[in-house]
């Protein structure tokens, strides 16, 4: 696969801050159609990096290309074509007075012919099962909804990289399934490159890569497998510990030794269903059927 | 101090063409120094109902007590300045109500605006501080330069400087990451088994309802569902799906394990802790090697 985003020795520095860089010498590939998660606490710099790759922040250290263009100051329009971003809060992102009104922002900055701007608004709403709401006023919408129009923003300009900015953080757990639901379809079946910033665990999960960022330094890159592998200690990354990590070190206190890893609530459910059923078993190794 | 809704009902701009019924017949009971945690869906009726906890919005029908304090459709608002102090309401995102140049001073403003003089008011200030996890360094400094997480405690520092004997929490983890959360929610049991603080906590975590609250009452569209203790609403799994709620992760597991046969005598486990401690038991009568 080739690589849709190279980041190369990228540093940046806040003007006001007397201390630390907020990005610290950070370099790694994106590949087309990947999903990559970026995790870290509260101010390690994984908000700031996914600013510097859309060309919000004017680094002066280091290298960012997107789809072959070199970032400049020159170029940051055909970069920022290629991206759609989605933030934290969605009352912080809209433009329109009606749901249709704000999905068609992007197509009206691109000089798309109003007749096609209709057709492809309306598709985009069909998407994500906001069709029904095009008149409605933004704010008389859930946090959960309002994202979803967000993401039709997006889906109608179709760009070939999407970055999530904590992007279901502020949805309640039925919004962020949801959400999450229409990505990962997204992803799949328009080939687009998820970069998600976050600390949802299930969301870390869904990707294929997880950079973790800690002190705007790049510290860990693995699969998530081997990333929450680490249990208990993932809530120093950023990220929750995975419920099967937690319930078997809560085993392990009362004597009993779930496999080594990670497990998915699955393989967990299999693994203490057989342990229970088969008496004759040892718990460390469970018998396959 | 104990909390009793009696018929309470709440009609948004009542007595117009646009009246919108928002609360209709909440009754329940929370004991002194209890835990109660509020779940629903949003629009369910959760904000509208601990508005009226301390009086920001009076009931349109039926009344309310807390401790000594009743709240009627009839009683003025000067009346409402005791309850007031002894409610202390944490919204959603209350760092965005920051304001003063130091910590100190953002802390100190509530008690001094209650007649504190100011001498007292920033020492009480600096107690507040220690008690939210932060140390004397901070006192000084800007709450503008500080994380989210902190910012969050300043401003509940603000509210425990009140010296509240019921503390009510809208959400306050929302937007903080899981060390913050978990920090967040250590700070809120350590106030409430310390201090006595009675809790009213909204929250769309049933992990923490699980782990934290003593009572939970489940709102839907504007109607108080059901009241009980987590282990008799989470163990109704079916009325819970009708309701279109969730199950904490254990119970969730739990669940699974029990449609392959695994019983749990002790009632559906709700934390992964219980669930390990109700294996274990099944675990040595069935005779496996205990490792």
């Amino acid at each position: 696969m080739e690589n849709i985003i190279e980041v190369h020795q990228l540093s940046y520095q806040y003007p006001d801050a007397s201390e630390r860089p907020a990005l610290n010498q950070i370099s790694f590939d994106v590949r087309a159609g990947e999903w990559l998660a970026i995790v870290g606490h509260n101010g390690s710099g994984k908000s700031t990096l996914a600013k510097a790759i859309d060309g919000l922040l004017p680094f002066t250290e280091g290298e960012v290309i997107v789809g072959g263009v070199a970032l400049t100051a020159d170029t940051v329009w055909q970069v920022r074509h290629q991206i759609g971003m989605i933030f934290q809060n969605p009352d912080n992102q809209f433009v329109g007075a009606t749901v249709e009104d704000d999905v068609a922002f992007g197509l009206e900055n691109r000089q798309v012919p109003r007749d096609q701007m209709i057709k492809q608004v309306a598709e985009a709403l069909q998407r994500v099962g906001m069709a029904d709401f095009a008149q409605r006023a933004p704010s008389s919408l859930s946090g959960g909804q309002k994202q979803r129009v967000a993401l039709a923003g997006i889906v109608a300009v179709a760009p070939k990289i999407l970055i999530l900015d904590e992007a279901t953080s502020m949805l309640d757990p039925q919004g962020r399934q949801a959400m999450l639901a229409l990505v990962r379809e997204l992803h799949e079946t328009q080939h687009l490159t998820v970069i998600s910033i976050t600390h949802d665990i299930d969301e870390a999960a869904s990707a294929n890569r997880i950079l973790v960022v800690d002190d705007g330094r790049l510290v860990q890159e693995d699969s998530p497998a081997a990333i929450f592998a680490q249990g208990e200690r993932l809530i120093e990354l950023g990220l929750d510990v995975p419920f099967t990590a937690k319930l078997a070190t809560a085993l392990r206190q009362r004597g009993i030794t779930p496999p080594s890893g990670y497990q998915t609530t699955a393989e967990m459910e299999e693994w203490l269903w057989q342990s229970l059923s088969n008496t004759s078993a040892t718990p460390t190794k469970p018998t396959h059927p | 101090m104990a909390i009793t809704f009696e018929h309470v009902g709440y009609t948004y701009q009542a007595n117009t063409p646009l009246a919108t019924p928002a609360l209709t017949d909440v009754s329940f009971t929370v004991p002194d120094h209890g835990y109660l945690a509020i779940i629903g869906h949003t629009g369910s009726g959760k904000s509208t109902l601990i508005q009226q906890l301390n009086a920001l919005l009076k009931p349109t029908t039926g009344q309310l007590t807390v401790d000594q304090f009743t709240v009627t459709p009839t009683t003025t608002n000067a009346d409402l300045k005791p309850l007031r102090r002894h409610v202390g309401m944490v919204f959603q995102f209350p760092e965005s109500q920051l304001f003063a140049e130091t910590i100190r001073q953002d802390i100190a403003f509530g008690p001094q605006n209650f007649g504190l003089d100011p001498d007292k008011a920033l020492k009480l200030a600096d107690e507040m501080l220690a008690l939210v996890g932060l140390d004397a360094s901070y006192a000084q400094r800007s709450p503008f330069e500080l994380s989210g997480g902190q910012m969050r405690r300043v401003a509940i520092a603000g509210v425990l400087a009140m010296h509240p004997k019921v503390l009510v929490l809208d959400e306050p983890t929302a937007g903080l990451d899981p060390q913050g959360r978990q920090e967040m929610m250590s700070l809120f049991e350590r106030l409430h088994r310390e201090q006595g603080l009675t809790i009213v906590l909204v929250t769309h975590q049933m992990e923490d309802v699980a782990q934290y609250a003593e009572q939970v009452a489940v709102m839907q569209h504007g109607t108080l569902l059901r009241v009980g203790t987590p282990q008799e609403i989470f163990s109704d799994v079916a009325w819970l799906r009708t309701a279109d709620l969730d199950l904490p992760r254990a119970a969730q597991f739990a669940q699974k394990l029990a449609q392959r046969g695994v019983n749990w005598p002790q009632g559906l486990p709700l934390t992964a802790d219980d669930l390990a401690a109700q294996l274990a038991a099944q675990w040595s009568t069935k005779g496996v090697d205990h490792v």
